[in-house]
């Protein structure tokens, strides 16, 4: 990730000259290519973690093998058939579908609550579909009957859902500010783990393990409907929410002024909040509680291309992705063979990172 | 006259008393013994008011037909909560088993000492593994002058099953009945083992077992060298969770597809929440087994298998290992993967046996099974 410095190209830093629209023109040029390069420079390590992730495994398939199966299934064995478009394939792209949808999540929470600390994970929208998870685990209630093989996730996007509504709710008590919202969504995150541990608790061995590998997060019950939904979801919502783009970066002036420059205010965040509440479960109801990709993701998004909305938005989303990707191949390497949680690597990994962003940091990203 | 008789009759009951406590004194003998930690521990032998926190199969195995009088409290979500079916087959069968006091569970942190103390028990028996995950609450009955034995059925070794039930009998008076326990397991494991030896390391089939708690739709828990690990071993094969996994913990699907084993083993159990999980036990239904089973080999990629290909998918219940009767489990084992050299075992029978002889209970259900394929339909 050596991405160029955006701050010292960004337009307010500068004084520009009012009788020189030429050079305030090419001045903007030059940022939005940057940010276009940026972008496409992130797509590009998503699509290379992705070939990466594909080619890890522990059966040792050889490249050729893969590339056959890739290209020409019908003349791989059927074992290299199986494992690539059966297994890795749905894994590697749930890893991004996941991961950009947990970072448009984060970005938009943290954008219309206005706080750096706002995400599907502070927020306990993960807790409550955690907690919504165990509830099928160990007791089998479902929100939907016969949901069979989906009830634990049926029921953990059922409960994140439930929990951003409350959030919502408890939020509008006292007008819709985001002080209120951010506490309601704390003081949720508490309440469904002290649930979580009653239902642990009640829990038979066997389900407790279940449950504690649930919450570690895990992309291997990744299938290609899996996959067709949560992309689907966010196709939806990426295009609604960058419809909003402008008013939603005028949004981080602070409400009065995005008042003054016509944006309803309230009305937007409802409706982005919203938009993001359906996001968000859909990511982590399949998946588990995968660390705060949620989190991170938009303050690396940031750090790169600055609040503009029309490349934040899609910025975070690929960070997102490239964060999970990466992980989802360091899963595998881990304890080659074994099963091990991407949960707490996307947090082993992602911290120091992230860290390191904030201390090398010149200028103040939030 | 009147005087007389009370005389006598006092003079009787003193008498019965001598020799009731007489009876009780040359019974009662202080022993010391040492346990499957190596700890040495001092107590009044048989002991008669006794606290089970695990293997309460074991403890019922030796101690016999009274075994349940003398229990004044246990951990009750080692069945109920845990094991169902097993739960409602003692408490149909054996009445008195729902009035033992409740002591908690350690594994799940409500395991009281206070209770412990307040029954004023003469042993507490523990396993293993609890005496690191209860030692505070044993350094306490320690202090309080109640003696703690461990035993250890989970290492699934012949030594320590043995040594567990020699222990087993010495503190509860049933010597004779342990030994003879003892001396069964350890003919039943060699009956295996001893052939088992005589196999050419290049015939050992691949297998893979995992738990079936979580059903087709998630790779559950594989077992590395304990458990259903060790016991692979133990029957003539080979484990293919072997060195990825140390204790258990689901191996990568991709990993199974890539070793193609010639054996795949589900275990089940009851787990009435999960309506997918593999189901075995006192009151599973041969039909349903049979249908829970088939759904773990439309796994994707699995109808390649060898395995499936073969017909060779087996089930067997989770709580078959490490138990005095697991050598049922071994002999299921060996004669799923060398059904030439084995054709000889029952394990059915030797679990149908085994409860005739030495449990509270008779045997139900289903326990152990073959997948039915077109060339084996069910029986």
């Amino acid at each position: 990730m050596n991405l160029p410095d955006t701050s010292s190209a960004l337009p307010f830093d500068r004084p520009v000259d009012p009788d020189d629209p030429e050079r305030a023109r090419s001045l903007y040029r030059s940022i939005i290519a940057h940010r276009t390069r940026t972008l496409l420079l992130l797509a590009a390590a998503c699509a290379l973690t992705t070939i990466i992730d594909i080619s890890v495994g522990p059966s040792g398939l050889t490249l050729g093998e893969i590339v056959e199966a890739l290209f020409a299934p019908a003349d791989a064995s059927p074992a290299a058939q199986v494992i690539l478009w059966d297994l890795r394939l749905p894994t590697a792209l749930l890893a991004l579908a996941v991961g950009a949808a947990l970072g448009i999540a984060g970005a938009e929470m943290q954008t219309i609550l206005a706080n750096p600390l706002a995400s599907p994970y502070t927020l306990g929208v993960s807790a409550g579909a955690g907690f919504g998870a165990a509830l099928a685990i160990v007791l089998g209630v479902g929100v939907l009957p016969f949901a069979g093989e989906y009830l634990v996730p049926v029921n953990a996007f059922a409960f994140a859902l439930l929990t951003c509504l409350a959030i919502y709710f408890l939020g509008t008590v006292r007008g819709v500010s985001s002080e209120t919202m951010i506490l309601a969504g704390i003081a949720l995150l508490f309440l469904f783990h002290s649930l979580l541990a009653f239902l642990q608790y009640l829990a038979s061995e066997e389900a407790l393990q279940a449950i504690v590998f649930w919450l570690f997060g895990s992309l291997a019950k990744a299938t290609w409907p899996k996959v067709g939904m949560v992309a689907a979801v966010v196709a939806v919502v990426l295009p609604l929410l960058l419809r909003d783009c402008w008013k939603l970066t005028a949004l981080k002036l602070g409400d009065e002024r995005a008042r003054s420059l016509g944006v309803h205010v309230e009305r937007l965040r409802l409706r982005v909040f919203l938009t993001v509440s359906v996001l968000t479960a859909a990511a982590v109801c399949f998946v588990g509680t995968i660390g705060f990709v949620g989190l991170i993701a938009p303050h690396i998004a940031r750090m790169l291309v600055g609040e503009d909305q029309r490349h934040f938005l899609p910025v975070a989303a690929l960070c997102g992705a490239l964060i999970l990707s990466a992980a989802s191949t360091a899963s595998k390497l881990v304890i080659p063979g074994a099963l091990f949680p991407i949960g707490i690597l996307t947090s082993l990994m992602g911290i120091p990172f992230f860290l390191y962003l904030v201390v090398r940091g010149r200028r103040r990203y939030w | 006259m009147k005087k007389m008789k009370n005389v006598i009759r006092n003079a009787g009951i003193a008498v019965l008393l001598i020799l009731t406590g007489t009876v009780g004194a040359s019974a009662k003998e202080t022993i010391t013994v040492t346990d499957l930690m190596g700890r040495s521990v001092t107590l009044s032998a048989p002991a008669e008011r006794i606290v089970v926190t695990f293997n309460v199969e074991e403890y019922l195995a030796v101690a016999g037909s009274e075994a349940l009088g003398k229990m004044v409290g246990w951990s009750r979500n080692y069945w109920q909560g845990r094991r169902e079916w097993i739960w409602k087959r003692y408490v149909e069968s054996l009445p008195g088993v729902e009035d033992v006091a409740d002591v908690g569970y350690v594994a799940k942190k409500t395991f009281s000492v206070e209770k412990v103390i307040s029954l004023s028990p003469d042993l507490v028996i523990m396993y293993r593994d609890y005496a690191r995950q209860a030692e505070t609450e044993v350094k306490r009955f320690e202090a309080a002058g109640i003696p703690v034995i461990f035993v250890d059925y989970h290492a699934g070794t012949v030594e320590n099953h043995v040594a567990s039930t020699l222990l087993l009998g010495r503190v509860l008076g049933q010597e004779a009945r342990a030994r003879e326990l003892a001396d069964l397991y350890r003919s039943r494991v060699a009956a295996v083992t001893d052939r088992v030896a005589e196999i050419d390391p290049g015939q050992r089939p691949k297998v893979y077992v995992e738990g079936g708690f979580k059903g087709p739709g998630e790779f559950g828990n594989s077992y590395g060298d304990i458990m259903w690990g060790a016991l692979i071993k133990q029957a003539g094969g080979h484990n293919v969770a072997e060195g990825v996994i140390e204790r258990w913990g689901p191996i990568s699907p991709e990993l199974v597809i890539a070793e193609d084993p010639d054996i795949i083993i589900i275990t089940g159990s009851y787990w009435p929440k999960n309506p997918t999980s593999m189901k075995l036990g006192y009151y599973a239904d041969a039909l349903e087994s049979q249908e829970r089973l088939a759904a773990f080999t439309k796994r994707p990629g699995w109808d390649r298998l060898k395995a499936v290909r073969n017909g060779r998918v087996y089930a067997i219940h989770h709580g078959l290992s490490r138990h005095i009767y697991d050598f049922v489990a071994l002999e299921f084992f060996a004669k799923a993967f060398h059904p030439d050299r084995f054709a000889d075992l029952d394990p059915e029978r030797s679990f149908r046996d085994f409860h005739d002889a030495y449990l509270p209970v008779e045997l139900g259900g289903l326990w152990m099974m073959k997948l039915a394929t077109e060339e084996a339909p069910i029986q």
